[in-house]
């Protein structure tokens, strides 16, 4: 069966379903799809209090209510759909729904993120799970993913899906460095483990807390930090080991038991390996745009690192070199699930806009709204976020000088 | 013990990797020609970036650059025949 709308949004995170929001209110027939049956993407897992807010930031709840929002203005959401390629018309193809094909006018691609793996030996045993499963696990299905739990890899997810498990009964044997290897590269160093810290004190949960971290971040230089006597900082009732490595986990068909051992300032293996036993080990390695519809559906790709690596090219108002194709949300750089639902209202006025519709908002309202989102978050996953949003409005402008923009 | 699965579809080992890149694979394409690393149902959503550092000892400017990665396809995901 083959459908036409005026505008596609692949993606039913927070992203996708407030552009959806604002494309329909501009009067426009809107079809979401999304490859999970629910609604929400990554802000279904999501379950903190928010100190910059004052309340609890309740993902499930905030999806609920733009589902239902996006529903009262007539937006269609496919739930179960897999878009498994998008054609040069835009057309996107569609498995697990009886819609064959979406045919829209303009299309929006909010796909989220994809999170990176960091392959340790017996990382492929049960038992061993990546720190969105994680979160997922603890906070939508409320299962733990063991009975005690080690966290390889000191990032702000990690430590948030930390002390969320920590929250709900888990016991966290403790939160380590990932394994130096090869692969890991700079994840492995007990400075900028630390560094990170500063990325995420606004989550810990009581005042004295937040101080210590921010003043452990933030007051440790790197020369501080080799002369770490104590390995083990307290964050919100959780153990960071700063100057521990994961290096290996074992057990017999599933995780019994993982290895550990000191790190030295500069990275490097020293000492004794020591086993703790634990039944599960959640690994956090970071996240990065997940590209592969963009990129399938032509649109040019640039690396900007302090975005989290490959990113569609896109203009000020999430607008890409090709006619009426929109990018929004992780997709065009790793932040907050705040930005994410600004950038969305900013790229439904654009989608709206391209198709000679009116919005309510302005373009510079709409940009500014991001940019403010930005600095409320009470998350950094990426810490030089700002540095990467210029060096996209540099390679937007050299492709416009080119005369590659379509548009 | 130490020779650890770095593609997880696949079953493509840290030592078949770098066999590749001494055989002279020098980004991700060529790796996954050498050794099927990639070529899994996840299409190199787990193991593409691993692959990646790996060729990038000492980590390069190059960075993830597109040339460096392999190009995505359709279908993207696993996909039923009857939907194709
Ligand atoms: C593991 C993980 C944990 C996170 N935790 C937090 C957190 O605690 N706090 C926070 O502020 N931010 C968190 N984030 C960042 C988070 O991604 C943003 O908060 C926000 O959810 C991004 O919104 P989005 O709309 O861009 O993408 P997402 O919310 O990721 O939604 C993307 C959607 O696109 C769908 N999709 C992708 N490809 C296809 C396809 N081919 N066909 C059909 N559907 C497809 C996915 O199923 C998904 O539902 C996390 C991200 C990840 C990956
Ligand atoms: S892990 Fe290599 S293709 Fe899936």
């Amino acid at each position: 069966m083959n459908d036409a709308c005026d505008v596609a949004v692949v993606g039913a995170g927070p992203a996708g379903l407030v552009a959806a929001i604002e494309a329909a209110r501009a009067g426009l027939s809107v079809t979401v799809v999304d490859e999970f049956p629910w609604p929400g993407g990554r802000l279904l897992g999501q379950l903190y209090t928010d100190p910059r807010s004052h309340g609890r930031w309740d993902g499930r709840k905030i999806s609920r209510q733009l589902a239902q929002e996006a529903g009262e203005l007539g937006v269609r959401i496919l739930g179960g759909a897999t878009v498994w390629a998008v054609g040069r018309d835009l057309s996107l193809e569609l498995s697990g729904v009886p819609v064959g094909t979406l045919r829209p006018q303009a299309l929006l691609l909010a796909t989220g993120a994809a999170e990176r793996a960091l392959p340790v030996p017996g990382w492929t045993k049960p038992g061993v799970v990546c720190v969105g499963a994680a979160q997922t696990f603890t906070n939508v299905h409320h299962v733990a993913i063991g009975r005690r739990v080690l966290v390889a890899g000191i990032d702000p997810l990690a430590l948030s899906v930390a002390m969320e498990m920590h929250h709900a009964g888990v016991d966290v044997a403790g939160v380590v460095l990932p394994p130096v290897s090869t692969t890991s590269g700079a994840l492995a160093s007990p400075e900028r483990a630390v560094a990170r810290l500063a990325d995420v004190a606004d989550l810990a949960p009581n005042g004295l807390l937040r101080a210590a971290a921010r003043l452990a971040a933030g007051k440790l230089s790197p020369l501080a930090v080799s002369a770490l006597r104590f390995d083990l900082v307290r964050v919100g009732g959780v153990s960071i080991g700063f100057r521990t490595a994961l290096v290996a986990v074992e057990g017999d068909g599933r995780v019994e038991s993982a290895t550990l051992r000191s790190v030295a300032p500069d990275g490097t293996l020293v000492g004794p390996e020591r086993r703790i036993e634990v039944d599960a080990v959640c690994i956090s390695a970071g996240l990065y745009p997940l590209t592969d519809l963009a990129e399938i559906a032509g649109c040019p790709m640039v690396e900007v690192e302090e975005l989290g690596g490959l990113v569609p090219l896109h203009g000020p108002g999430l607008e890409t070199p090709l006619e009426r194709l929109f990018v929004a949300g992780n997709l065009t750089g790793i932040e907050g699930a705040k930005v994410a639902i600004a950038q969305g209202r900013q790229a439904g006025c654009s989608i709206a806009r391209s198709l000679g519709r009116a919005t309510l908002v302005s373009p510079e309202d709409a940009a500014r709204a991001v940019s403010d989102a930005r600095t409320s978050s009470p998350f950094r996953f990426q810490p030089r976020i700002a540095a990467g949003r210029a060096a996209m409005a540099e390679l937007w402008q050299q492709a416009i000088a080119r005369g590659d923009q379509s548009a | 013990m130490n020779d650890v699965i770095i593609c997880r579809c696949e079953g493509v080992r840290l030592s078949e990797i770098e066999q590749a890149i001494r055989e002279g694979a020098s980004a991700v394409p060529g790796v996954k020609k050498r050794t099927r690393a990639g070529m899994g149902p996840c299409q190199g959503r787990v193991c593409q970036r691993v692959v990646l550092q790996l060729l990038q000892q000492p980590p390069s400017e190059a960075g993830e650059s597109p040339d460096a990665l392999q190009r995505s396809r359709s279908p993207v995901r696993p996909t039923l025949l009857g939907d194709l």
